[in-house]
């Protein structure tokens, strides 16, 4: 959340669970701290003793409440009054009533923008919600024109943070692919971008401003594939995709010929020079269960730069 | 702490499929009625002299997982809800949970 400042919100509700003796009394504490303006704390405070206060009876959790309170300065006698007011309980029993009604089956249930979610709660994916969020408001309303004359020869420099990547376009044999690339280019829409996934000897991929590997332009489009252009060679430029119809602005460069991959995605490039640039990119990959956590930050794209003639 | 999770089919939209998919590096291609996929501006490019090249056609998508609100579960009132964060943020965790 302190990366995401303006971005993310965090709603808390109670519901505490009518088979756990201790969850009222805890639901309780918060709130008496929360009249104190210290509803937050308490509640880090809470989850984070968890194992050593599940095991207590109610009057020790209690006494460890207690202390709590003493440890976060709060009013003593106030908080100590407050932890079993009628206020308090009915807040409380009214929370369970709430989650009951709602028919939650257990917690935490977590809803994300007002629908509920129940993918994997670690940070990486929850950053790769938010990024995607954000890329909503970037995403194109309509197809970009056709804007490139098939009969010219368009290259794009990639300048990225270890050196310039320069791409020979396949506008003659895939209009609908280039011409996106180079709208997306002049859109400044690659500026920035990360490598988000750079698999050395394999390929490195990059094209989604919000660096999840999930990202698009907001529109897609088919497949172009040439029958004599393959990923036959170092340095061919492959759009990626999500299926035969499923392109965007992701793309990908091979190191090595991979002719698994032909009929499969658009050839839309060769590099002409810098694959020695493309050799520093930083490896990352976050499908490698042996990765590290978090992944690298990762090698950008600066600029992409076209040229006609 | 306890924590079950398991979810209701009703409370289950097909996208949530698609949310799992977050996780992995390698696109997951978004099930039927999971983007807000508006066909407004379809454009066929000319065939060109390449045998098995097909035209290629351009549509708008989000391709990405999209949420609408769910009407079932109240919004977020700062007036009953502990709430961190701006009201206008682009992303709104809420989290029904239990200390316990």
């Amino acid at each position: 959340m302190k990366d995401f400042p303006q971005d993310v919100r965090v709603v808390y509700r109670h519901f505490p669970l009518p088979g756990h003796d201790k969850s009222l009394l805890a639901t309780q504490a918060a709130e008496a701290a929360g009249l104190q303006g210290k509803f937050w704390e308490m509640h880090d405070a809470i989850f984070a003793g968890q194992g050593t206060w599940t095991g207590m009876t109610l009057d020790q959790f209690e006494t460890w409440l207690k202390d709590q309170a003493k440890t976060l300065a709060l009013d003593e006698a106030k908080f100590t009054t407050d932890l079993k007011s009628d206020a308090s309980v009915q807040k409380a029993t009214q929370a369970t009533e709430n989650g009951k009604k709602l028919g939650i089956p257990g917690t935490p249930l977590i809803l994300i923008n007002s629908e509920v979610y129940q993918g994997p709660r670690d940070y990486e994916n929850m950053a790769s919600i938010v990024s995607l969020y954000k890329l909503q408001e970037r995403q194109f309303k309509s197809c970009p024109p056709m804007t490139i004359d098939q009969k010219k020869q368009y290259t794009a420099t990639l300048k990225t943070d270890v050196g310039d990547i320069v791409i020979q376009l396949f506008a003659d044999k895939t209009p609908m692919a280039v011409n996106t690339f180079i709208f997306l280019a002049n859109q400044g829409w690659y500026n920035n971008n990360l490598w988000y996934r750079v698999i050395p000897g394999s390929f490195a991929q990059s094209g989604d401003p919000s660096g999840s590997g999930n990202g698009g332009p907001g529109y897609a489009y088919s497949n172009e594939i040439a029958a004599d252009s393959n990923f036959d060679k170092p340095g061919v430029v492959g759009m990626f995709n999500s299926g035969p119809n499923l392109n965007g602005s992701r793309f990908f460069i091979i190191y090595t010929p991979a002719p698994e991959l032909n009929g499969k995605y658009t050839v839309f490039g060769q590099v002409i020079a810098g694959m020695d640039v493309l050799a520093k990119l930083t490896p990352r990959d976050a499908s490698d269960p042996n990765a590290p956590s978090p992944l690298p930050a990762g090698s950008k794209i600066i600029s992409v730069t076209i040229t006609e003639k | 702490m306890k924590k079950r999770w398991l979810m209701v089919g009703l409370l289950l939209g097909a996208a949530l499929a698609a949310c799992g998919g977050l996780a992995a590096v390698t696109p997951v291609v978004p099930l039927p009625g999971t983007s807000t996929a508006v066909a407004v501006n379809t454009q066929n490019v000319a065939k060109t002299s390449l045998p098995t090249a097909e035209p290629a056609t351009c549509t708008v998508s989000s391709l990405q997982p999209t949420r609408t609100p769910d009407p079932y579960f109240p919004a977020p009132d700062p007036k009953t809800d502990w709430i961190q964060g701006p009201e206008g943020a682009k992303v709104t965790f809420l989290e029904y949970s239990d200390f316990q």
